[in-house]
């Protein structure tokens, strides 16, 4: 009895797997395609600019509508089918090839194709306010002055170039003649060897001065300036201060004697240098106090990277990340708690991230294109790949692990500060976190990464809950009769 | 390239010429055998193939700066890659693929190492050529054949290679994940196969060299730190070139065939109709480290090598604890094989084996910081003269321990987690191998040229480069340290994508004017130098007045380097301010007094510090 | 094989080993380096488990046999030419010839056993390793063989004796490594499935 309903539940989810296509029959309005743009094209596309693909305003009336689903769905397909105006637009972009999404129905297509519309025909200004992200916000504000400024500004850099470049061009003549006059003369006009000593002690003086500074400065901009976001960052954070510290002591101290040297021992004919070949009792002690001090550091280093990669708390939530070119996808259990399992085989049409629908426990899984986590909850993110080497770097929770085809990894920790501490924190309510791509994956790199929301726990769950479920995505209604099942499920199961 | 027109005819036609054949100009500038001019080959290839890689860097650093600026002349240069003038993402990813194998294989390796190796092992060791003067010519028509194959790749369909210059699998294994990874990917593991191959026919003949052809009295512990870093980075170069040989082997069967060597769980649709599983994309890291890090040692080591030299010569003093700097050599020449792994800490590699690799990464810093003090301590008390490669020289030090430093962040498996392939990455070995090999490389061009060219530099426009390049090269990495410590990624065509990295777009205008300028003061080093080898003062034949054997070789090039008999070594190369000498220099052929076979010591000299005044003799020096 | 510089003069300091000779044993090297990375590949990727065993042909046994006996056949024919027995260089220089072909027909014929066996050098990863390692295996013999033909022509021309030995002594340096190297990797390949 119960292989039969496990059978019949199987079947259910596969039909229902090839039926979300179909679930967004009613969702035609521009606000559909709005959501489902941002979620699948701004990776390599936006309105008014090329990005990695050509910009998109006015496609709807450049291309006819069944062309344009075409092309999205596989446009390598309508390439191979000699199609002249794939073939011209394949051509027009370098060969690179567009991501198929096999996996939007007609219609969200052409909710996407109204958004599109609705977009290019905005007046210009409003135009760059597409999708209501807080980075175009921030650029379409300031946009009206700042383009004026950015012009502005360039053309000052270039001035400035082309000035340096004539500076030089008459330092070096001047000098040139000087020499000249000096070999005509019999005497060095120039005592180069004395100014370039002082022109070492200058540079040195002023590096010294000048990378402190910076250090100060543009220290304040780094992510050590801020709290870690996880529990382990501030343990990492010390690490750090220690080896910055401790380094730039030594920075400062070699530095600053290199360049002091050069000028102090400068030549003079008047006497000799110090013939001084070895002192073994010298060599001794700078290999043994580096030595030391390095100990100290592989002692601490070792101790910190124990603690960020040894066990982990086993009651962690685990969240699968996925990622491909050039887009990552987030899936979370369902009431299950468990994660069903994946298959690379079924990778493909529908089913992008190959969960595996023969497996029951996929059914009330959840994918978003959002990472949210519950502050103070441990988290096992365990990562799988698509296509090429990505990897998920989180440089506020001081979290970085490879994303590899074939080869599955994880990193766990614990999220420290929720999105609304931290942007309090910052001074800065448009902050939020993010999981970046840092390993070279293509074109598109640069724009892969995926919006990170460390809630309280009240409010994740609340999060988790509004989730639509991978069987029956489309309605709420279906959703709850779904939980009810799955709950009376392991009730029986139990 | 025609500069010794007046050549050997004259001077020297003595009695060991009487086989010296009528060169032609093939035979004497093109197939040449002769070391100094396979030098000369050598050196000239890699200068070009650095402005190349450098015009690409200023290329994708306009990107960076003004994203969302339009540069027309753009379409002029790359042309489809540069449509409206907006450079294109993949050919960005190109370009810096292209910038990193041009820099790090074509200049650095071969042009460096190639260049000096070539030039100075048979004149320093005292030889009357390489080994196998064949085999020399070999390599570097190998390596001429493999840059032309690499910049042919620029102008295939889908473009150059464009998958980093690690070119990790999957992404430069299957053709259809970006355009480059297709025809461009191919041609690129051509390159490399012919510069493998270069490379180890040139490393061979080194080693021989060194080993076996050492003139009387030129035991090892009397040769040049030139050489022993020469020597040891043609035995790295030995042992880890045919690693990445057979890496890249079975990079082509999973490209071209259809195995999965590299690939696990790849649909077929994406790998060229075959499903492929079960490789392991990180057993190339693996393969690839195990040469890629002892690489780093190949740029690095002859460039300290040559900075041992140039920094004894014109302090005017030996150079400090000469023991201890081949000791250290070899320490970190050996240490290089067991460190690979930490490119790798972000893997998901076991962590036990993660702290292996710390651990033997870290230890590096011990020699490393024992080399720089010994430098530290030839500066100090030594009558510097400060020409222009001695200045490069200094940077070189300098560089190394900026650079070196933030080597000690990277190592350390745990703080390498946030620190991993971000700008911190690109600062710290654009300084350490980068710079300092650059630096390196220029300082030896400055003190050599009169021995490869017969002619002298212009020491005012050296001045001019040094300074213009030492101040952009900092201006240009030392902020990129804090773009990493933010957290930006390397490798990306743009920072707009996160709008916490907006903070960093005047710096990033800043690093591009600071890379701009520094790329116009190489054209002060173009012009001087190819200026000089028409125009230049004639040189005297010992112009630093250094002790090696090379200065006794005769200014004209001749076949077989010196008309006589080679000159037998009866010291250390570095006597230089030797107390109770006449003059501040004692070249290596000098016998003291009481010495008859140069296999003698000669007098160990006392010397007390606390004694020690400096003497004010008047030395000879102009 | 290698021009070498001409001692220009008398004085001049000799060699401390014979450059040619150096040099064969440093391209050992490199081709061991080679070996060395395939086979720590073989043996890492063989950790990771997924892996397909399958049986070795007999074949390749008997081209372990040929080997041994091909590097015998050299080493009489260094004998001989050290006691500048000219005709047993040749006959032996010519039964080392024929042993290298033999070989060669060998491995080509295990190659074919294994495809009948079903073991494709697209496949598993075990299965392409077996076909990398012993062709680049072949490859090194054929360098080899071109090698020993370089060799075998001197012979004939009575050109390889007592005081004329030095290509002979690399060839036998050479071919003695190759044949170690192929004992080396096929117990190495039977070891280690």
């Amino acid at each position: 009895m119960k292989i039969v309903t496990s059978v019949l539940k199987s079947l259910v989810l596969v039909t229902a797997l090839f039926s979300f296509s179909l679930t967004a029959a009613f969702a035609q309005s521009a606000e559909e395609g709005e959501k489902l743009y941002n979620a699948n094209c701004t990776s390599c596309h936006a309105i008014n600019e090329k990005v990695v693909g050509p910009a998109l305003k006015n496609v709807h009336t450049k291309r006819k509508e069944a062309w344009l689903i075409k092309w999205i769905k596989n446009s390598q397909a309508l390439v191979k089918s000699g199609d002249a105006e794939a073939v011209a637009v394949y051509k027009e972009n370098n060969e690179s090839v567009m991501t198929s999404f096999e996996n939007l129905s007609d219609n969200e297509i052409k909710s996407i194709i109204a958004y599109i519309k609705k977009e290019s025909e905005a007046p210009a200004q409003a135009a760059v306010v597409p999708t209501g992200t807080s980075s175009t916000d921030a650029s379409a504000t300031a946009n009206p002055t700042s383009e004026v400024s950015d012009t502005l500004k360039t053309s000052i850099n270039w001035l400035i170039i082309i000035i340096l470049v004539l500076l030089v061009m008459v330092i070096v003549l001047v000098l040139d003649i000087l020499g000249k006059v000096g070999e005509i003369q019999g005497k060095k006009v120039i005592n180069w060897n004395g100014i370039n000593a002082k022109l070492m002690l200058a540079f040195g003086a002023i590096g010294i001065v000048a990378s402190a500074w910076e250090i100060w400065e543009h220290g304040k901009l780094t992510v050590f300036n801020q709290t870690p976001a996880s529990t382990h960052g501030a343990e990492y954070d010390n690490m750090f201060m220690i080896t910055l510290i401790i380094t730039g002591i030594v920075f400062f101290i070699t530095q600053g004697l290199l360049f002091w040297y050069a000028y102090k021992y400068k030549h003079s004919s008047k006497r000799r240098a110090l013939f001084y070949p070895d002192n073994h009792k010298i060599e001794l002690i700078w290999t043994v106090i580096p030595a030391i001090v390095l100990t100290i550091l592989v002692v601490r280093g070792l101790k910190t990277w124990t603690d960020m990669t040894g066990e982990k708390d086993p009651s962690s939530r685990v969240i699968e990340v996925y990622g491909f070119q050039f887009a990552w996808n987030a899936r979370y259990a369902g009431e299950d708690n468990l994660l069903g399992k994946h298959d690379f085989r079924q990778i493909g049409v529908i089913n992008a991230l190959g969960v595996d629908t023969n497996d029951v426990k996929a059914q009330d899984d959840i994918i978003t294109n959002e990472l949210h986590l519950a502050v103070g909850e441990p988290v096992m993110l365990k990562f799988r790949a698509k296509d090429v080497i990505h990897s998920a770097y989180l440089p506020h929770f001081r979290v970085q692990m490879n994303v590899v085809p074939g080869l599955p990894t994880q990193f766990g920790f614990t999220p420290s500060l929720t999105t609304a501490e931290m942007r309090q924190q910052l001074n800065d309510p448009k902050f939020d976190y993010a999981i970046l791509c840092n390993k070279i994956c293509g074109s598109a790199h640069y724009r892969m990464k995926m919006k990170v929301v460390v809630h309280t726990k009240e409010e994740f769950k609340k999060w988790l809950a509004q989730q639509p479920r991978l069987v029956n995505k489309s309605t709420p209604a279906a959703q709850a009769t779904a939980q009810v099942e799955t709950s009376t499920e392991t009730k029986a199961a139990n | 390239m025609s500069t010794h027109t007046a050549h050997t005819d004259g001077a020297h036609h003595d009695a060991h010429d009487h086989g010296h054949h009528h060169e032609t100009f093939i035979s004497k500038y093109v197939f040449s055998m002769d070391h100094k001019m396979i030098a000369k080959q050598f050196l000239i290839t890699g200068i070009i193939m650095g402005v190349i890689g450098m015009s690409m860097s200023l290329i994708f650093r306009l990107q960076l700066a003004y994203p969302d600026m339009k540069f027309p002349f753009l379409e002029s240069i790359i042309g489809q890659w540069g449509k409206d003038g907006k450079l294109d993402p993949n050919f960005y990813l190109a370009l810096i693929t292209i910038h990193g194998t041009i820099m790090v294989f074509y200049v650095l390796t071969a042009g460096l190492s190639g260049t000096f190796s070539n030039l100075l092992i048979p004149l320093q060791v005292g030889a009357r050529d390489m080994a196998s003067p064949f085999m020399n010519m070999l390599s570097y028509w190998f390596f001429f054949l493999s840059s032309v194959v690499l910049l042919s790749s620029l102008f295939v369909d889908g473009g150059p290679a464009s998958a980093g210059w690690t070119v990790y699998p999957p992404l430069s294994a299957l053709p259809k994940a970006i355009p480059g990874s297709g025809t461009g990917m191919t041609l690129w593991l051509v390159a490399i196969i012919l510069f493998i191959a270069s490379s180890l026919l040139g490393g061979i003949n080194y080693i021989t060299t060194v080993l076996n052809m050492r003139t009387k009295g030129m035991k090892m512990t009397r040769l040049p730190l030139t050489i022993w870093a020469f020597l040891i980075t043609a035995v790295l170069g030995l042992l880890s070139f045919p690693v990445l040989l057979g890496a890249g082997l079975l990079l082509i069967f999973d490209r071209s065939f259809g195995t999965s060597f590299y690939l696990n769980e790849i649909v077929a649709e994406l790998a060229g109709g075959i499903e492929r599983v079960g490789g392991s994309p990180v057993l190339y890291q693996h393969l690839f480290w195990f040469l890629g890090h002892p690489e780093v040692y190949i740029i690095l080591l002859p460039a300290l090598g040559i900075t041992s030299e140039v920094i004894a010569t014109n302090s005017r003093k030996p150079i400090f604890g000469y023991r201890a700097m081949i000791g250290s050599i070899l320490a970190i020449a050996f240490l290089s094989f067991i460190v690979w792994g930490h490119h790798m800490f972000v893997t998901g590699m076991n962590p036990f084996l993660g702290s292996v690799f710390m651990l033997g990464t870290l230890i590096i810093a011990v020699p490393s910081a024992v080399k720089t003090f010994n430098y530290m301590a030839t500066l100090w008390k030594g009558n510097l003269q400060l020409t222009p490669a001695m200045m490069f020289a200094i940077g070189l030090v300098s560089f190394f321990i900026s650079g070196g430093l933030t080597g000690i962040y990277l190592g350390n498996a745990a703080l390498d987690i946030n620190l991993h392939d971000t700008y911190f990455v690109v600062a710290h070995f654009h300084l350490v191998m980068g710079s300092a090999a650059i630096f390196g490389m220029m300082s030896g061009i400055y003190h050599w040229y009169p021995k490869m060219f017969g002619r002298m530099m212009n020491n005012t426009l050296g001045y001019l480069h040094f300074w213009l390049t030492l101040i952009s090269a900092y201006c240009v990495f030392f902020p990129m340290h804090f773009m990493g410590l933010a957290g930006v990624p390397r490798r990306y065509y743009a920072n707009t994508a996160y709008d916490q990295f907006d903070v960093f777009i005047d710096m990033n205008q800043f690093v591009t004017i600071a890379a701009i300028v520094g790329g116009a003061a190489q054209i002060l080093f173009l012009v001087n130098f190819f200026g000089s080898i028409y125009r230049g003062k004639r040189a005297p034949q010992n112009p630093w007045h250094s002790n090696t054997l090379e200065w006794t070789a005769p200014v004209e090039h001749i076949h077989g380097n010196w008309p006589g008999d080679i000159p037998y070594v009866y010291r250390w190369p570095y006597d230089y301010s030797k107390p109770g000498a006449e003059l501040d220099y004692i070249p290596q052929n000098v016998p003291d007094s009481d010495q008859n076979d140069p296999l003698d010591e000669p007098k160990a000299v006392h010397f007390d510090l606390k004694n020690t005044t400096l003497p004010l003799v008047e030395t000879k020096e102009a | 094989m290698m021009a070498t510089v001409k001692q220009q003069n008398l004085n001049d300091t000799p060699p401390i080993i014979n450059p040619t000779k150096f040099v064969v044993w440093l391209l050992i090297v490199a081709s061991v380096m080679l070996f060395a990375s395939f086979t720590s590949a073989y043996i890492v990727r063989r950790g990771e488990g997924n892996w397909l065993l399958f049986d070795i042909p007999s074949l390749f046994a008997y081209s372990t046999v040929i080997v041994v006996l091909s590097s015998a056949a050299i080493q009489w024919a260094y004998r001989a030419a050290k006691r500048d027995e000219l005709g047993q260089v040749k006959i032996s220089l010519l039964v080392t010839l024929l042993l290298g072909v033999a070989f060669c027909i060998s491995q080509w014929l295990g190659w074919k056993a294994l495809v009948a066996n079903n073991v494709h050098f697209v496949g598993n990863p075990s299965e392409s390793f077996f076909y990398v390692i012993s062709g680049v295996h072949l490859a090194h013999m054929v360098g080899g063989m071109i090698f020993l033909l370089v060799v075998i022509g001197k012979a004939l021309n009575s050109n390889v004796h007592k005081k004329n030995i030095l290509s002979l002594n690399l060839c036998v340096t050479y071919w003695h490594f190759l044949g170690a190297a192929w004992i080396y990797l096929y117990f190495f390949l039977l070891l280690n499935r």
